[in-house]
């Protein structure tokens, strides 16, 4: 079956086809981050604006490089939350009217399962990973621990109780005057210094629970910074990155070889923007290769936002026969649990 | 063959389903604010089957497209250009104050004189256009464009313009100058009849093939966040 998705929770306007769940036929994704750059952040109303601007070229173009037209579609999924509203609702409400326009069913589907169901998909260079697994998600917005069944339904191991663990990199970068998205940068700078220079807080660390706290790291960093102004000294700001993303590293590993262990699972995702991270890569490799269990990351590319991720999860969806009516609605705060039974908030 | 037709940039859900001559075949207008992404689609299914049409009968897709609420207007622009795309038909947009200022003359069963049309846009200022309607015809007397309620209301003053206007503050604005102003819900039934006849009087910009994908709301304002970085650039703050 393909799959036509759309995803607009953020700042990437994407649409992509996708086969069967596992193969990306077609896919275009208009990044607005040059334009996000100029404000240090996403503006939502900017962001609503080009959404709109894109939404029917990108699908355009997807279908063209698939080589397919509407006729030769399965079905439409969409990101339905969470995310920015204004966002969101461009790509719902076009969703919806291409359904409406082709007849073709609609199927909503939850962000961060899309980000996990990143690693079904087929790539060069990896095979498709098959449910179940562990599942760690670290994005911008989240940093969850999941258990994901052979249906794949979730269940919550843990989570941050503040900051995400890619805001944490946003929010570090800032301090230290780079360019939005910090997080790229704050990971290449960290391979040039010393992790070891300064000593930030591992948020949690000692706590039983998979729970994760990152504001704390960040504001260590923010004392570190200021004591160094006031001695007149230079911020050394590849060891500032470095020690930073060691100390951020070591707990998202180390919870994540936590979950392994009590829940028993050998397969290991790691989702979301943060997995494009290198450091965090090579941390879960090593960590991996000691406790004898297998990590896949999809590929950066598929790790930030995209539409072929979305439509790998409406692929499982449909198989469900759970379809939305055109009557579907965007949340900027759905939850996992919400989306999985189907029960969606009332406004 | 048939017309479909919608707006969503004020608290009013517009949609027709019309002949090609304009004949209204069913159409529906809402005042559910918030509502109008749950009910655009459904709704506008709910009449094409209500008058026995398949939406590839449609042949034209006529939108408004603000200004007025900035999420409201992407409502109907995304749905437009997305049906416009999936059945390659072409869209006609026609600016939200026109459709307002033509319906209020048909409500007031007018063929001429002026008209004005004002959209609350806060801070005592709205979104608004004014028209002078010759024999049926409307002819804007400017851009639609956004300043301070005074000046809408010196204006309609000087031309003697009947003023519809939606946003309750702005009523009451109006009701404390003592401007007659007709609400815009009280209107709005007339809005199914304004969009298709305007759309198809041949006035408007038409989006058709690629250009669909150019069709875009008219804002009016930029963003506040583009407007400082605008005004830092110019050397102000
Ligand atoms: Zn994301």
């Amino acid at each position: 079956m393909n799959i036509l998705a759309i995803e607009t929770s953020c700042d990437e306007t994407s649409a992509a086809v996708v086969a069967d769940g596992e193969r990306v036929l077609g896919q275009v994704t208009a990044s607005q981050m040059e334009i996000h750059r100029q404000f240090g952040g996403v503006v939502p109303e900017v962001a609503s604006r080009r959404h709109v601007q894109a939404i029917t070229r990108v699908v355009d173009t997807a279908l063209a490089q698939a080589g397919l037209g509407f006729a030769d579609l399965g079905a439409i999924g969409v990101t339905m939350g969470p995310g920015l509203l204004g966002a969101l609702l461009v790509g719902v409400t076009a969703a919806k009217a291409y359904s409406l326009a082709t007849g073709l069913p609609l199927v909503g589907v939850h962000h961060i399962a899309g980000h996990v169901a990143a690693a079904l998909l087929e790539e060069p260079d990896r095979p498709p990973v098959r449910p179940p697994f562990l599942c760690l998600v670290a994005s911008g917005g989240h940093t969850e621990l999941y258990e994901v069944d052979a249906s794949f339904a979730f269940k919550r191991l843990g989570g941050t109780r503040d900051d995400a663990a890619g805001e944490a990199y946003d929010k570090v970068a800032r301090l230290i005057g780079l360019a939005y998205p910090g997080g790229p940068e704050v990971d290449r700078l960290a391979r040039l210094g010393d992790p070891g220079r300064f000593s930030f807080p591992r948020g949690l660390l000692d706590d039983p629970s998979l729970d994760f706290s990152f504001s704390g790291m960040k504001t260590a960093v923010l004392v570190a910074l200021d004591k160094l102004k006031r001695q007149g000294q230079a911020v050394p700001v590849e060891d500032v990155c470095a020690s930073f993303q060691a100390a951020v590293i070591e707990v998202l590993v180390e919870k994540t070889r936590r979950a392994a262990s009590m829940t028993g699972h050998r397969t290991v995702v790691v989702a979301g923007g943060v997995a494009a991270n290198r450091g965090l890569r090579a941390a879960m490799q090593a960590m991996a290769a000691e406790e004898g269990l297998e990590v896949h990351f999809p590929s950066p590319a598929l790790c930030t936002d995209n539409a072929a991720m979305i439509g790998a999860a409406a692929y499982l969806r449909a198989q469900e026969g759970r379809f939305d009516t055109l009557e579907l609605g965007a949340y900027a705060d759905l939850t996992l649990e919400e989306w999985q039974s189907g029960r969606y908030p009332m406004d | 063959m048939s017309v479909i037709a919608m707006d969503t940039a004020t608290d009013v859900l517009a949609l027709a389903v019309a002949d090609e001559d304009g004949r209204l075949m069913s159409s529906l207008v809402e005042f559910l604010p918030r509502a109008h992404s749950r009910l655009l689609q459904p709704s506008l299914g709910h009449l094409l089957a209500g008058a026995r049409m398949n939406i590839h009968d449609v042949k034209l897709c006529v939108t408004g497209v603000g200004p007025g609420s900035y999420t409201g207007v992407r409502i109907a622009v995304a749905a437009a250009k997305a049906i416009g795309h999936a059945c390659a038909i072409p869209i006609v947009s026609v600016p939200t104050v026109d459709g307002m200022a033509m319906a209020l003359a048909c409500a007031e069963g007018q063929r001429f004189g002026a008209f004005m049309a004002l959209i609350d846009a806060r801070r005592d200022r709205a979104f608004g256009c004014w028209y002078r309607l010759e024999d049926g015809r409307l002819w804007a007397q400017c851009e639609p464009t956004v300043q301070a309620l005074s000046d809408w209301f010196a204006i309609a003053d000087r031309e003697r313009a009947s003023i519809v206007a939606s946003g309750r503050r702005l009523g009451d604005s109006a009701e404390a100058q003592g401007v007659r102003v007709r609400p815009w819900n009280e209107i709005a039934p007339m809005m199914p009849t304004a969009l298709v006849r305007l759309g198809l009087s041949g006035s408007y910009e038409r989006f058709e093939g690629e250009r669909v994908h150019d069709l875009a709301p008219l804002y009016v304002l930029p963003t506040e966040a583009e407007a400082k970085l605008g005004a830092k650039g110019e050397g102000g703050e």
